[in-house]
């Protein structure tokens, strides 16, 4: 019985071995292909690689992700004899991702993130007699089925002859760029170092020659999103704000008349009451608003309000009314309580405050003959003295109506002249 | 029972050739060392990192790694801190080691930072040191602090004069702004305490 489980034990262990032999076999047509697919499985090893036989035998350059052991297929080897580059086999390469740092080791397939810059050292040992020159480093993008066709070709890094003596190992770092718009897919990366021997023939060696997945790597914050965000929510904040104002805007005339006559009321409430007193304002039932209720009319002075009190046809003309306006002051602002009075009085201050409401007063009386109404009970001296100025007053509208013939105009000019000795005694007196 | 001590010794000497047919050829050590220059701008006076990693992606561990920089001359270059001379005891398969070395150029040139180099034995029972060149930063400009200074630097004296030279052209406008603000607000307190 134990020698039977003995023997079951030799023959798997001879399976193993058989196996192992014939991946090595299956690899090792030619020297250098040995030594490269030597190459890749140290670089394998490099990558803490399991030893077991993942079907390698039938990988002939295929290119089949995470196996690093595989042999340069047919086109590969035609391609190279064209131009007559190959490896060494005094050289010895393998192979390390710095950016994304542990890409391609066990257990990880090979994924590099699109839109970044993916960065790779290559370690090179001189097993040779002779010095090595190492050139250049150089990447590409080919089709992963067919290894000879190239997608993409990366920029050449110069090392500028950089010296290996025999013996001596050297690195060397590549980085190349992925382009963010790259798709999620899969292509078969190749890096390769270009170096020369010392008689000058020049090599160059496949560092990694395996198929790579992309993917598009997350982005934690995305400025772009966030920033349209924004925009959108300040968008529907002014569509917000300009319904509200059309609404403000036409609501009926109604509830603005009630707001303003509202406002009207409590801030001029002491001022009303103050004037009630005096008798002289009219009563606007509207409460200081126009019949429409849509603006203010206290502001307005009365006498432009007053349609009824408005002088007829037979106005003055504007210079006799003005210098009229000169010897009667405050004609202007009857109707309007003590501010125009106060005004009136510090326009010409020499007078008394009795004499220009008196003035006032007859200039109201005058005003009122002209247009044909006004208070009846006046007392006497003001009728006078209203007389007098109301003389002057046709005096001067004679004149200006006059021109008809030159007889009317000499009549005028007499008339006038006998008015100016009235004219200097009031002033005389004031 | 002979028989089966041959079958036994036959089998133990088949699991260690075939060990050591699947395994590398070398199988020891291999150092991959990566020297980098941290600084974006290498300004004269002011201090230069210059960062070692050391990876180790061989199957053993690497036994007295020594790293050695000569390639900063002395008087081109103050060390500032860090060892140009270092030295690990083992460095474990599958682990990275990093040194900075910081150093400040004592002129204004073009400098070509070469490679520096590592000494270590590939295993324990190797007999010699292998030799191993790290990368190279290429050709480094070490610039004037002058032309630093111009793109970095605060400017606060800059700014200062250019405060003061500005200053009249704000202040004379508001003065007078506020002088007539003061006297018409006067006037209307005045008017309309006397109106009241």
């Amino acid at each position: 019985m134990r020698v039977f489980a003995v023997s079951v034990l030799l023959l798997a262990l001879l399976a193993f071995h058989a196996v192992l032999a014939q991946e090595s076999a299956a690899g090792g047509a030619s020297p250098e292909d040995q030594l490269e697919e030597e190459g890749n499985v140290e670089s394998e090893g490099a990558e803490r690689a399991e030893k077991v036989p993942t079907g390698s035998a039938a990988d002939s350059g295929a290119g089949e992700p995470g196996m690093a052991s595989d042999t340069p297929s047919a086109e590969q080897q035609d391609e190279m004899t064209k131009l007559q580059l190959g490896p060494s086999d005094k050289v010895q390469l393998s192979h390390l991702f710095l950016y994304p740092a542990g890409a391609g080791q066990v257990g990880r397939s090979l994924d590099l993130p699109t839109g970044k810059t993916i960065r790779v050292a290559m370690h090179m040992r001189n097993k040779g007699d002779s010095t090595f020159h190492v050139d250049l480093a150089t990447a590409a993008f080919r089709y992963p089925m067919d290894m000879s066709y190239v997608i993409q070709n990366f920029s050449t890094v110069r090392y500028h002859g950089q010296d290996v003596e025999p013996g001596r190992e050297a690195s060397f770092v590549y980085q190349f760029n992925t382009d963010p718009q790259l798709a999620a897919r899969s292509f078969g990366l190749t890096v390769q170092l270009g170096y020369r021997d010392a008689e000058g023939k020049n090599y160059l060696h496949s560092a990694i020659n395996q198929t790579v997945s992309l993917f598009e790597p997350d982005e934690g914050f995305d400025g772009e999103t966030f920033f349209m965000y924004i925009f959108l929510i300040v968008l529907a904040a002014l569509a917000c704000a300009g319904i509200w104002y059309l609404l403000k805007t036409y609501t009926p005339a109604k509830k603005l008349a009630a707001k303003s006559r509202h406002a009207v009321k409590s801030s001029k409430a002491a001022a009303l009451s103050a004037d009630s007193a005096d008798g002289s304002a009219p009563n606007n039932n509207n409460g200081g608003l126009s019949p429409g209720g849509n603006y203010n009319l206290e502001w307005i002075p009365q006498q432009h309000l007053d349609i009824k009190n408005r002088r007829a046809k037979t106005a003055q003309s504007p210079r006799q009314r003005k210098t009229h306006a000169v010897a009667h002051v405050g004609t202007v602002m009857i109707h309007v309580p003590d501010a125009a009075v106060a005004h009136s009085t510090m326009l010409r201050p020499e007078r008394s405050h009795s004499s220009a409401v008196a003035k006032q007063e007859g200039c109201v009386s005058s005003r009122m003959q002209a247009g044909g109404q006004g208070p009846d009970a006046e007392p006497v001296d003001r009728i006078a003295e209203a007389s007098q100025t109301s003389h002057k007053e046709d005096s001067r509208s004679a004149i200006a109506n006059s021109g008809q013939s030159g007889q009317q105009t000499l009549l005028a000019l007499a008339a006038w002249l006998l008015t100016l000795p009235g004219m200097s005694a009031e002033q005389m007196a004031a | 029972a002979m028989s089966q001590l041959t079958a036994c010794a036959f089998l133990i000497g088949l699991v260690i050739f075939t060990c050591g047919a699947a395994a590398d050829s070398d199988g020891g050590a291999q150092l991959i060392g990566v020297k980098s220059i941290a600084n974006n701008l290498i300004v004269k006076g002011m201090d230069v990192t210059v960062q070692y990693d050391i990876y180790n992606v061989g199957d053993k561990a690497a036994m007295n790694v020594q790293l050695e920089e000569d390639g900063f001359p002395i008087d081109y270059f103050a060390v500032r801190s860090g060892f140009q001379h270092v030295r690990w005891t083992r460095l474990p398969p599958g682990a990275n080691v990093s040194h900075t070395l910081i150093l400040t150029p004592l002129q204004t040139f073009v400098f070509n930072a070469s490679h520096a180099v590592m000494r270590y034995k590939v295993s324990d029972e190797a007999t010699g040191s292998t030799v191993g060149y790290t990368t190279s930063p290429g050709e480094i400009a070490v610039i004037e602090t002058a032309d630093y200074d111009r793109q970095f630097s605060a400017h606060a004296m800059d700014w200062l004069t250019f405060g003061m030279m500005t200053t009249p052209s704000i202040i004379i406008p508001f003065l007078l702004w506020y002088a007539s603000v003061r006297k018409y607000s006067n006037l209307a307190s005045h008017s309309s305490r006397k109106n009241n």
